[in-house]
C-alpha cells in the first residue's frame, strides 16, 4: 500500500467509524425516548404501590409487595431508583420496611458484588449505596472495603460504616484513610464531625495519640467544633497552643464555635499571636464566646497590621453587645479622613455595614466641618 | 545568464512550495493526532466520573463540608441580561454563597436596573486593596438578599473589575462569572468537588459551559434544554461540545489545563489567596482568565509548591453565543489575541523542564493550536490552489490530505457527541442529536475557515498591539425561546 492509498484508507475508515457512531447515538436515543415515555407511565403506578406497601399492614403489604416483585426489568430499575430517592428522605420503620425491599430486589448483593468491581467510581458508589443496609453481610463487606486500593472507596465505605454504626477502632479507620492520603479530604471533616455528634469521647483518645500527626490533630479539632461533650476543651486548649499554625487556627474556630467561656483564657493568649492568621481566628471567637472583658484587646487589635484581624476584631466588637459597639463608636469617632486611622476606618464602615450607625461620607463630613458644623461621626 | 536564474528561481519557488506544504502536513497530522490523544483519555476520564447524583443526595454529600464561595460577575452595558443572570447567581443552591455583581462603567442603566430589582442600598463594606483597581465609587447592598453586593466603579475591564471583586469579597474561593451567563442550580456543589477531595492542592476548577441559545429561560434559570435554532449558535453548540468534552477533560486528565474555563472566564472558581499570592489578575492582556492560570502555573512550579487546576464535566454554566457574523468575529479575534499575549508572555515555560508538564506538554500545544494553527491552516488554504494550478502540487496527493482533514474533523466531533449522550445525555431529543450532527458536517464548510479568518485577523490585532475588547451585542436571555 502506498502514502495515497494508505491516507484514502484512512479517511474511508474513519468516515464509516463517524456514521456508524452518529447513527448508533441517533437509534439509541430513539429508544431512550421511547424508554423514557413507558417510564413515566410506568413511575406512577410503582409509586402507588410503593406508597400503599410502606403505609399498609402485614397481609396487603405482602400483596403489594408480590406486586412489585413481579414487575419486569425496566420496572424493577425504576421501582428500585425510587426507593433509593425515598429512603434518603424517611426514616424508621417505612425506611426498614423500603430497605427490606431493596435487599429482595437484589440490590444489596448486587452492591456487595460491585465492591469487587475493576472500576473505581462503581466501588466508591456501591460503598456508598450500603448505607442502606444494616445486616451483618453488609457490614463485613463494607470492612473489607476499607482496604480498597482506592481511598475514595475507603471513605465511601467509612461514610456508610458509619451510618450503620459499624465503624471499627478509630485508630484503625485512621490508619487506613491515612495510608491512602485522603484524611485531608473535606469529607474525613464531615465523617468526623457526625463522630463528634455520636460519640464524642472516641475522639479523645485518638487526640491523645495524635502528637506527631498535624492532618490528624486538624481533623479532630474542627469535629471537637460539633461535640457536646465539654471534656473535649482540654484537647481543643492544647491544640490551641500547637506549634502548627493550622491546628491552631482550627482549634479556636472550634472553640469559638463551642462558646464556652472557659476559653477565655486561651482565646485571649491566641490575640497576641505571632501569626495574623491566628489573631484573627481568636478575635472572631472572642465575639462568638461573648468574652465582653476582652474588649480592650479587641480595640487594640482594630489598629493591627493585618486588614482580617481588624475586621474579624470589629466584627467580635460588634458581637459584644453595648460595651463592644460603644467601643467601635469611640473609635469611629475619631475618623477625620479616608488615609487616617485605618482601626477607626474599619470601626466606622463596620458599623455602618451592620446597620448600626449611618455613616456620612467622608467628602460631606469634610464639608460639614469646614462648615462648623460637627461630623455624625463624632 | 536569465534562463539559469529563471531556472534557480523555480528551483527555489519548487523547494519553497515543498517545504511550505510539508509544514502544513505535519502541523495538520500533529493537531489531528493530538485531537485523537484527547479522545481517549477524555474517554477514559469520562468513563470513571461519578454519576450525576441528584440534588437532594448532592447536597446532603457536599452541603457540610462546603466552603464558602464569592461570586464575581463583572458587568459591562449588561443592561439587557442582568436582571436574569443576578436572579440566576441568587437561586444557586449552596451553603454560604455571596454574590458580588461589579458595574464596570457601564454607560447604559445596569447599575440602575439592579438598584430597582433589588433593592439597593449604599453600603461602607471595608476592604484591603490587594489587587490594584481603578476607584470604586460606591458599594451597594440588597435589603431583600442580604448576600447580594453591588460594585460600582470606573471602568477599567474584565480584569480590573474582577480584581476589585477579589479585593472586596471574604471568602476563601471565589467564581468568577460572565454577566451574561446563568448558572446551573447545583453548579457550585458540582464544581467544589475537587476543593473538598483535595482541600491543600486544588487551586482552580473550570466546569463545562453551554450554549443557551434556544433554552427556555424562566426567573434567571434554564427550565428547558434546546438547541438554537439558528445556525450560527448551532454551530457553536457543536464547538462548545467539543472543546468542553474532548479538549478540557483530557488536558485535565493529563495535568495540563491551562485554560479552565470557556472563552474566557466565563466560569472557574479559585482559590482566593492562589490568586492574590500571583498578583490576581493581569488588566493589560484581553485573556484575563487564560493568564491568570497560566501565572499560577508558572508561579507554583518554579516555588515548587504542589497544586492542581483542574476541570469538572457537569454542564454548570450557560452563555448566550453571538447570532450575527459581525458580533462572532469580534470575539473570535479578541479571544486569539488574547491567547497570543498569553502565550508569548509566558513564553520562557515553552519546553522548559523546569515547568513540568505545562512546559513540555501544555505550552507546545498552546504553540501548535493557538499560535501555529490558523496561520499555517489558511496558508494552507491559499498554496494548496496555486501549486496546484501551477503544476507544483501532486493533485491526488492534496485531495486525499484535503478529504483526511475534513474526515478527521467529523470523527472527532461525532467522537465528542458520542461522549456528551453517553456521560452527560444533556441533549434534549433525537430530532436534536440530527441537527448536531448535521452541524458537524457543514462545519466544515464555511464555518472552519471562517473561524480561521478571523483567528488570523486577531494575530493580526495582536501584532499591533490592539487592546480594546469591542462591543459585544446581548439580546438578554428574557427572547430566549
Amino acid at each position: 500500500m502506498n502514502l495515497l492509498q494508505f491516507i484514502w484508507s484512512t479517511s474511508l475508515v474513519l468516515a464509516l467509524s463517524s456514521l456508524m457512531v452518529m447513527v448508533v447515538l441517533v437509534l439509541r436515543r430513539m429508544r431512550d425516548e421511547r424508554r423514557a415515555r413507558q417510564e413515566q407511565h410506568v413511575r406512577g403506578i410503582i409509586q402507588k404501590i410503593l406508597f400503599n406497601y410502606m403505609d399498609s399492614d402485614w397481609m396487603s403489604g405482602q400483596k403489594d409487595l408480590n406486586n412489585l416483585m413481579n414487575m419486569n426489568r425496566a420496572a424493577q430499575h425504576v421501582l428500585r431508583t425510587l426507593t433509593i430517592d425515598l429512603c434518603h428522605l424517611i426514616q424508621g420503620q417505612e425506611r426498614q420496611q423500603l430497605t427490606s425491599l431493596l435487599t429482595r430486589s437484589g440490590f444489596r448483593d448486587e452492591c456487595v458484588l460491585d465492591l469487587r468491581s475493576k472500576i473505581v467510581e462503581d466501588r466508591r458508589s456501591a460503598a456508598s449505596a450500603l448505607q442502606l443496609f444494616s445486616d451483618s453481610t453488609t457490614e463485613q463487606a463494607l470492612l473489607a472495603a476499607l482496604d480498597d486500593e482506592d481511598g475514595r472507596v475507603r471513605l465511601a465505605a467509612a461514610g456508610s460504616l458509619k451510618m450503620i454504626n459499624a465503624l471499627p477502632d478509630l485508630r484503625v479507620l485512621v490508619q487506613k484513610l491515612e495510608e491512602k492520603d485522603v484524611l485531608a479530604s473535606r469529607d474525613v471533616r464531615t465523617l468526623f464531625r457526625d463522630l463528634a455528634r455520636r460519640t464524642p469521647l472516641s475522639l479523645r483518645q485518638l487526640a491523645a495519640d495524635a502528637d506527631g500527626d498535624t492532618q490528624l490533630k486538624i481533623v479532630l479539632a474542627d469535629a471537637m467544633s460539633e461535640a457536646s461533650d465539654f471534656r473535649l476543651l482540654e484537647d481543643l486548649y492544647r491544640f490551641a497552643n500547637d506549634d502548627d499554625l493550622d491546628v491552631r487556627t482550627t482549634a479556636l474556630r472550634s472553640l469559638g464555635t463551642l462558646q464556652h467561656p472557659d476559653a477565655s483564657a486561651v482565646v485571649e493568649h491566641s490575640l497576641s499571636d505571632a501569626h495574623w492568621q491566628v489573631r484573627a481566628v481568636a478575635a472572631g471567637a472572642a465575639g462568638q464566646i461573648g468574652l465582653e472583658h476582652l474588649v480592650p484587646q479587641l480595640s487594640t487589635l482594630l489598629d493591627d497590621d493585618s486588614w482580617w484581624v481588624r475586621f474579624r476584631s470589629a466584627e467580635a466588637l460588634s458581637d459584644l453587645g453595648a460595651t463592644g459597639r460603644q467601643a467601635l463608636r469611640e473609635r469611629a469617632a475619631i475618623v477625620r479622613s479616608v488615609n487616617d486611622n485605618a482601626g477607626g476606618r474599619m470601626a466606622a464602615l463596620l458599623l455602618d455595614e451592620h446597620g448600626l450607625h449611618e455613616l456620612v461620607p467622608f467628602a460631606d463630613a469634610e464639608q460639614a466641618e469646614t462648615a462648623g458644623q460637627v461630623p455624625s461621626h463624632a | 545568464m536569465l534562463e539559469q536564474l529563471a531556472i534557480s528561481i523555480v528551483q527555489w519557488l519548487d523547494t519553497s512550495a515543498e517545504w511550505v506544504v510539508g509544514l502544513v502536513i505535519v502541523v495538520g497530522v500533529t493537531q489531528n493526532l493530538i485531537s485523537l490523544i484527547q479522545l481517549l483519555v477524555a474517554t477514559h476520564a469520562l468513563r470513571r466520573r461519578s454519576e450525576t447524583e441528584n440534588s437532594e443526595t448532592l447536597w446532603q454529600q457536599r452541603a457540610p463540608s462546603a466552603p464558602p464561595i464569592s461570586m464575581i460577575a463583572p458587568a459591562y452595558n449588561e443592561s439587557a441580561s442582568i436582571v436574569e443572570s443576578t436572579r440566576s447567581m441568587l437561586s444557586i443552591r449552596y451553603p454560604h454563597c455571596e454574590v458580588l455583581i461589579v458595574n464596570d462603567g457601564s454607560k447604559d442603566d445596569t447599575l440602575q436596573k439592579l438598584i430597582d430589582n433589588f433593592a439597593l442600598r449604599p453600603s461602607a463594606r471595608d476592604f484591603e486593596i490587594i489587587t490594584p483597581h481603578k476607584p470604586i465609587r460606591q458599594i451597594y447592598q440588597s435589603r431583600k438578599y442580604p448576600n447580594l453586593i453591588v460594585i460600582d466603579k470606573e471602568n477599567g475591564g474584565k480584569a480590573d473589575a474582577l480584581n476589585a471583586g477579589i479585593n472586596i469579597c471574604r471568602s476563601p474561593l471565589f467564581c468568577s462569572v460572565d454577566a451574561d451567563s446563568m448558572l446551573e442550580a447545583d453548579a457550585l456543589l458540582h464544581a467544589v468537588q475537587p476543593f473538598l477531595s483535595k482541600p491543600d492542592t486544588v487551586i482552580a476548577v473550570g466546569g463545562t459551559i453551554r450554549v443557551a441559545n434556544g433554552c427556555r429561560v424562566r426567573g434567571g434559570k434554564v427550565v428547558s434544554v434546546g438547541l438554537p435554532r439558528d445556525l450560527l449558535p448551532m454551530l457553536q453548540t457543536v464547538e462548545y461540545t467539543r472543546a468542553f468534552l474532548i479538549a478540557r477533560v483530557a488536558m485535565s486528565e493529563l495535568g495540563v489545563l491551562t485554560m479552565i474555563s470557556g472563552a474566557f472566564g466565563a466560569f472557574g472558581i479559585f482559590s482566593r489567596p492562589a490568586a492574590i499570592a500571583v498578583g490576581g489578575y493581569d488588566t493589560n492582556t484581553v485573556g484575563e482568565d487564560y493568564e491568570l492560570v497560566m501565572r499560577m502555573h508558572r508561579y507554583h512550579q518554579e516555588q515548587r509548591i504542589p497544586y492542581e487546576i483542574v476541570t469538572v464535566a457537569e454542564p454548570v454554566c450557560w452563555t448566550e453565543a453571538p447570532n450575527t457574523l459581525r458580533v462572532l468575529s469580534r470575539q473570535r479575534k479578541r479571544w486569539q489575541r488574547g491567547s497570543l499575549e498569553t502565550f508569548f508572555r509566558h513564553l520562557r515555560m515553552l519546553g522548559n523542564p523546569r515547568y513540568g508538564r505545562i512546559g513540555m506538554i501544555g505550552m507546545p500545544f498552546s504553540l501548535l493550536v493557538d499560535v501555529l494553527g490558523p496561520p499555517v491552516e489558511v496558508l494552507g488554504y491559499l498554496l494548496v490552489p496555486v501549486l496546484w494550478i501551477s503544476g507544483l502540487l501532486n493533485p491526488n496527493f492534496a485531495l486525499a490530505f484535503l478529504a483526511l482533514t475534513f474526515v478527521f474533523g467529523v470523527f472527532i466531533s461525532a467522537g465528542s457527541l458520542a461522549l456528551e449522550e453517553v456521560s452527560l445525555h444533556r441533549i434534549p431529543k433525537a430530532r436534536d442529536l440530527l441537527r448536531l450532527i448535521f452541524g458537524i458536517f457543514i462545519e466544515n464548510f464555511g464555518y472552519r475557515q471562517l473561524n480561521n479568518i478571523w483567528r488570523i485577523q486577531g494575530w493580526w490585532e495582536f501584532l499591533r498591539k490592539k487592546k480594546s475588547w469591542g462591543e459585544m451585542t446581548r439580546t438578554g436571555f428574557q427572547s430566549s425561546r
